[in-house]
């Protein structure tokens, strides 16, 4: 583990519902963040993140105009989006498998479900600083390496092509010709 | 951190035979953010520090707890009104969710417990026409209650037995029209 400076992260805090928002704040600024921004809906969070260039956003998913899945999307457009490697911690009452793929597969680094507990928010933002994920880019994704560890006896389909047609296989399975 | 050049890779394999490209991150947070010292001790300094700061945020809770389920019930009025259009059932299902997701903090488990119970029936439900208004109407009513009743914390015996009731008759009633889905 790394102990964080916090006054030095600029964090942009996207959510509809200002209670919330107001809880997130209130958090942060307990573990010692001196700059934060909020943001009521998608557009202004990616407005925030254009004006601001924030270390860390932390957005949940239902918002007006457009939601927390669709903003990791066009952060992780190097095309449009000046931040693309800003690390994304989505937060959010969805705690649906589904929900947590949608929001991995837009680009999130981290997701955290609500209830926030403080905790929770501490070891995702010290996961975001401390351990960084190398980026990966393929046909259909642009965002942190989904794999957080190497399986070495994985056998199947090499999904990054974005075309399912390469394979990998398990050196151990592999049978010699005599 | 510098953004443009984050962007410079520092290394791919995009050449090789998997067409993917591995960036590393030329500068990171680590550079700025991380401080010599104990990370446990801070870490714990840390999150005490942001408990007793949502402590003293709490005295706020109960107000906010009370817009929010009322939040709750005029969307359930409006959705009524509107015989349960997509659109106000959308309304609906967001400020239970709303709900569902900060109950908690504000110290209302069995109000998260009961919006978890709605959302499932507003979402699971095949048939939407086929939502039943009394039993909507039991979830809002209850979470009102909890509120008026001041209902806070898990050691609540009213409130946990109209929870577990709620998700009961919720869950009996999706099985229930799932399985006329399937025999029809």
């Amino acid at each position: 583990m790394a102990k964080i400076a916090f006054d030095e992260l600029r964090f942009v805090v996207a959510d509809d519902n200002a209670h919330m928002r107001r809880i997130v704040r209130t958090l942060l600024r307990a573990f010692g963040c001196r700059e934060i921004y909020e943001a009521e809906d998608g557009a202004s969070g990616l407005e925030a993140v254009e004006a601001y260039s924030p270390d860390i956003l932390i957005t949940d998913i239902t918002m007006p105009i457009f939601d927390g899945i669709e903003l990791t999307r066009m952060i992780r457009n190097p095309e449009g989006c000046r931040s693309p490697f800003l690390p994304i911690i989505v937060l959010s009452a969805y705690s649906e498998k589904k929900h947590v793929i949608a929001a991995r597969d837009a680009g999130a680094t981290e997701f955290l479900c609500k209830p926030v507990s403080a905790t929770a928010l501490y070891r995702r933002i010290q996961n975001v600083v401390a351990n960084p994920r190398d980026f990966i880019r393929t046909k259909s994704y642009f965002g942190p390496d989904r794999r957080r560890y190497i399986n070495p006896n994985y056998s199947g389909v090499e999904r990054r092509s974005g075309t399912g047609s390469e394979n990998i296989v398990d050196p151990n399975q592999v049978q010699l010709e005599a | 951190m510098d953004q443009e050049r984050t962007m410079q890779p520092q290394h791919t394999d995009a050449s090789s035979k998997q067409a993917h490209e591995v960036i590393k991150m030329e500068t990171d947070l680590r550079d700025r953010c991380i401080r010599p010292g104990d990370a446990n001790d801070a870490a714990q300094q840390a999150i005490a520090n942001a408990e007793q700061a949502l402590d003293q945020l709490s005295v706020n809770f109960d107000e906010w707890m009370a817009t929010e389920s009322g939040h709750l019930t005029a969307a359930n009025d409006a959705a009524k009104a509107a015989s349960f259009t997509p659109e106000s059932l959308d309304e609906l299902f967001q400020a239970a969710h709303n709900l569902k997701g900060q109950a908690t903090t504000l110290g209302y488990p069995f109000a998260d417990e009961i919006c978890a119970s709605l959302c499932r029936l507003i979402d699971s439900l095949p048939d939407k026409s086929r939502l039943p208004g009394i039993l909507v109407d039991q979830h809002v009513n209850a979470v009102r209650a909890l509120v008026s009743e001041n209902a806070k914390g898990t050691d609540n015996p009213k409130a946990s037995v109209l929870a577990k009731r709620l998700r009961d008759v919720t869950n009996d009633f999706l099985v229930q029209e799932k399985s006329q889905i399937k025999s029809a």
